[in-house]
């Protein structure tokens, strides 16, 4: 009786490691967020350079890398589907200071069946704590936040 | 109209621009960060008519490791208690075999956005490893040899299915 329970045990323990393992590090990678706004999940990414073409590379996107050390993207999905929308993005350092035009960033917009997604060329500094707005048109204006640290 | 009238004529105030976000602090942003979920912001059709595949993943699992269990027991029982729980095993397996059609047909109409993606070649393993637990759990419940024996077969199969649902942990993670 002891041995079966055992080994349901453990069974029912390994049945769960797929999803701790999957997606235990997600949550914890604060250049990695999502946010869902009136049916729309909004993904804001940190990448470097070197990162950002490799990403580029592994989706099939052939798209023209930026003059800058980083890029930030953003990517709406709706319903499996990208979300073709007008975006802009507010960026500001810990002191409330706009980085790059003050009231706001246009993205360089990549279209692609693969990966189609907002990039917005920056360059930020290391140990800095920074925030973001995100406006896009969907039933009206909707707007979400984000804050990260880089490292 | 004098001259004096149009001086004191008032113009219409310019209509601010909803997209100039020079007015947006970090107060602001970080309002936005704290502001609770609504109802409104969950996207109901998909959470409700999506993603079918994810859910009905566990229900073979779950049947084949409760008809392991049951067939494991009725090894140890008296004759008539053990051809009871065997019976009721049986019945979960062939339940289970069941409940891999649709787990298999809505797996395959989800696969389309990871074709060509970077994860293609889990994909590849994940749909193939999943169809061959779906065929080992058919030839399972046409073999039920009963007793230990298919527990310890039905453990094998388990094993595989947990192969086949770690692989799709990579898919589902970003």
């Amino acid at each position: 009786m002891l041995k079966p329970l055992i080994l349901l045990s453990l069974i029912a323990g390994l049945m769960m490691a797929p999803a701790v393992w999957a997606h235990g590090g997600e949550s914890h990678d604060p250049l990695h967020q999502h946010r869902a706004v009136q049916g729309v999940e909004v993904t804001f990414q940190l990448k470097s350079r070197a990162q950002y073409e490799a990403w580029l590379k592994s989706q099939g996107v052939k798209a023209s890398l930026p003059a800058s050390s980083q890029v930030l993207i953003v990517i709406l999905d709706q319903q499996a589907r990208w979300l073709d929308t007008r975006l802009k993005l507010k960026l500001t350092d810990a002191n409330g200071q706009a980085m790059g035009s003050a009231s706001g960033l246009n993205p360089i917009l990549v279209k692609h069946k693969q990966g189609p997604h907002y990039a917005f060329p920056v360059n930020l500094k290391s140990k800095q704590n920074y925030f973001a707005m995100v406006q896009f048109q969907h039933n009206g204006l909707q707007r979400t936040g984000f804050a990260f640290n880089l490292p | 109209m004098n001259l004096s009238d149009a001086k004191h004529a008032v113009t219409p105030a310019a209509t601010p621009d909803p997209w100039d976000l020079s007015e947006v602090g970090n107060a602001a942003i970080q309002a936005e960060i704290a502001r609770p979920l609504s109802w409104t912001d969950l996207n109901w059709a998909e959470l409700l008519g999506s993603h079918w595949h994810n859910r009905l993943v566990h229900v073979p699992l779950i049947l084949l490791a409760v008809s392991i269990w049951l067939s494991w027991r009725s090894a140890s029982h008296n004759q008539a208690e053990a051809s009871l729980q065997q019976r009721l095993a049986n019945r979960l397996l062939a339940f289970a075999m069941l409940m891999t059609f649709p787990t298999v047909m809505t797996g395959l109409l989800q696969a389309g956005p990871f074709e060509l993606s970077a994860k293609s070649l889990f994909l590849f393993w994940h749909r193939n490893l999943g169809i061959f637990s779906a065929t080992a759990l058919l030839g399972l419940v046409l073999w039920s040899p009963g007793g230990r024996r298919q527990a310890l077969a039905g453990s094998l199969v388990l094993l595989v299915m947990l192969l086949v649902g770690l692989l799709g942990g990579v898919l589902g993670s970003h």
